[in-house]
């Protein structure tokens, strides 16, 4: 094998969610292979053309590369962040629905996933998925997940804006729940989600997984203004400081802006009128030309903000109760020390 | 009956801990220390241990600014002689001594003079300068208390106001004698219970355990000539 490192799909049913997985691993300078149980390369010549997928079988797995990490919230699996895993592995995610099968998950050297902190989300789009594991598993070093008191003050607001897909949206707006955010701004300026016809409204919201997706998606005017105390940007360009290198945990006063660069010119875009300090940060691709789907960049990104979030500990501690103190002081005082009366006035009254 | 440093008495085992404080279990014989509690019952057998002038584990003092019209009526030197008078009894296990600021008081009582902090916490507040103008009629055990280390209390009925003259050394005496030694009295009862940081009794037991103990301290002091009467 030439590459170090390979994506393997594991009976992916869907093909242009096939498609966009090799899109990610083009992004991250890896191959893309399926393992094909569900007619992938039937569906594949609608999907790209006619050309199919490069298939791979299970026993052909450990010899593929030094290490092979299953992507998936198996029992025992590590988190992503900040998972050393060498530069010669393969990266195994599995079918939407049913996740890894058995014959992947069993050839695995290492087992990790991404923390989910959604009650009823507890999954991410595959592709997105993909994405993640390769951003973090390919030189991207970072720490682990923060551990917080109250994670959810860290929280910033997220903008989703000017997304050109349904199904792009759709899949971002499944990440923002599926990452803990209960809320999450949308600027539609190309009405892919809101006053959009039924059949792309059912595509969008069966891609955010809407029937059990409570997140509260609320909408933006296009131009309106904002007055968020930080604006940070996301793009994919070579502008100001790697996102793992600033601090997007800063709470509800910022606003972290993930604009679809399909649609959206990042230099001609009037960022000020979203709050007062704006700063650009950029996902670190190691490829300089690639095919660009608004999902992964939105969730890499989500992802990011979601490990500086951090979350709660997991051993409870329990506060300290405060220890006894005694203090030396003076008695309540008396209001007054009563007033003599002869009986004669007394008499009198 | 079993004899070993577990069961050492207080007063012993306070003065055999300050001297060496990290001495370990086994060092020194009891057997030894028996016998020479037999031939000097007085000492029971830790000779020149009680009220001894030094010890490797004192407490630290700490002396604060006072807020302006304040002033800290007993100073760093003379709360070391005093504890040192006192003895290993009460320095075992004390860590500290602040002379601080006065605490946000909520209520009305305007003067607070101490307070012990478990574990080996001791402040001692400022205090106003004189004379104490205290609104309100002082109840009759706090005047008791303070005229018996001298103070002159005068209640103005027609205002409604106590006044507190404390003479030459008298609130120095009653910060050291009356508030220190009542909460050395706190820190006995709570460091020789071993759950250090935790409520050990009632307050009210707490308190009147820490009044008994200070009472005897003083009566011990004042018997011993190292304080007037």
């Amino acid at each position: 094998m030439n590459q170090g490192r390979t994506l393997i799909g594991d009976s992916i049913e869907n093909p242009a969610n096939a498609l966009v997985m090799k899109a990610a691993a083009a992004m991250f300078g890896a191959a893309c292979r399926f393992r094909d149980t569900k007619g992938l390369n039937q569906g594949a010549s609608v999907a790209q053309g006619g050309e199919p997928f490069m298939s791979i079988e299970p026993d052909q797995i450990p010899a593929l590369h030094r290490r092979a990490v299953a992507f998936d919230n198996l029992p025992g699996a590590a988190e992503i962040y900040g998972y050393q895993v060498g530069p010669d592995f393969s990266v195994m995610v599995g079918n939407e629905r049913r996740g890894l099968s058995y014959e992947c998950a069993k050839l695995a050297s290492d087992k990790v996933q991404v923390p989910m902190f959604s009650r009823r989300i507890n999954c991410l789009n595959v592709a997105a998925a993909s994405a993640v594991a390769l951003y973090y598993l390919c030189g991207t070093r970072v720490g682990p997940m923060a551990v917080r008191g109250e994670p959810n003050n860290r929280r910033p607001e997220v903008l989703l804006l000017g997304a050109g897909d349904h199904v792009e949206l759709g899949s971002a707006i499944r990440s923002t729940a599926a990452f803990g955010w209960g809320r999450v701004f949308i600027e539609d300026r190309q009405q892919v989600w809101f006053g959009c016809d039924r059949a792309v409204r059912a595509e969008g919201r069966a891609a955010a997984r809407r029937g059990k997706n409570e997140i509260l998606c609320i909408p933006c005017a296009t131009g309106a203004t904002h007055g968020f105390a930080r604006v940070t940007i996301v793009t994919t360009q070579a502008l100001g400081e790697p996102v793992h290198r600033v601090n997007l945990a800063r709470g509800p006063s910022q606003l972290v802006v993930i604009p679809d660069e399909k649609k959206v010119e990042i230099s001609a875009e009037a960022w000020l009128r979203l709050g007062k300090e704006v700063e650009f940060v950029h996902l670190q691709i190691p490829a300089t030309e690639f095919q660009y789907h608004y999902r992964l960049m939105a969730t890499i990104a989500l992802a990011e903000i979601s490990r500086q979030v951090g979350r709660r500990s997991a051993i409870k501690v329990r506060p300290a109760g405060r220890p006894p103190f005694y203090d030396h002081r003076l008695a309540h005082l008396a209001d007054a020390g009563g007033q003599i009366v002869s009986l004669e006035d007394l008499l009198e009254y | 009956m079993s004899r070993s440093k577990h069961t050492d008495p207080r007063r012993i085992r306070a003065g055999r801990r300050l001297h060496a404080p990290f001495e370990s279990r086994g060092s020194r014989d009891p057997s030894l220390r028996r016998k020479l509690g037999r031939s000097l019952p007085e000492l029971n057998g830790t000779p020149g241990l009680d009220r001894a002038g030094s010890f490797r584990a004192g407490p630290r003092i700490i002396l604060r600014k006072t807020h302006p019209g304040f002033h800290h009526p007993a100073g760093k030197r003379e709360i070391i002689q005093f504890l040192h008078s006192i003895g290993p009894i009460a320095l075992y296990g004390l860590r500290v001594v602040e002379v601080v600021r006065t605490p946000d008081v909520t209520g009305r009582a305007s003067l607070v003079f101490g307070r012990y902090e478990a574990p080996g916490r001791i402040l001692l507040f400022e205090q106003p300068e004189l004379p104490w103008c205290v609104p309100g009629i002082l109840n009759l055990a706090d005047t008791k208390r303070f005229t018996s280390f001298g103070a002159i209390v005068t209640i103005q009925s027609d205002s409604q106001i106590t006044t507190v003259e404390w003479p030459k050394d008298s609130l120095k005496h009653f910060m050291l004698e009356g508030v220190l030694l009542h909460e050395l009295g706190h820190h006995a009862l709570q460091h020789y219970k071993g759950k250090r940081p935790v409520r050990i009794a009632r307050t009210r037991d707490h308190e009147a355990a820490a009044e008994r103990f200070a009472s005897r301290q003083r009566s011990q002091l004042r018997a011993a000539r190292r304080l007037p009467k």
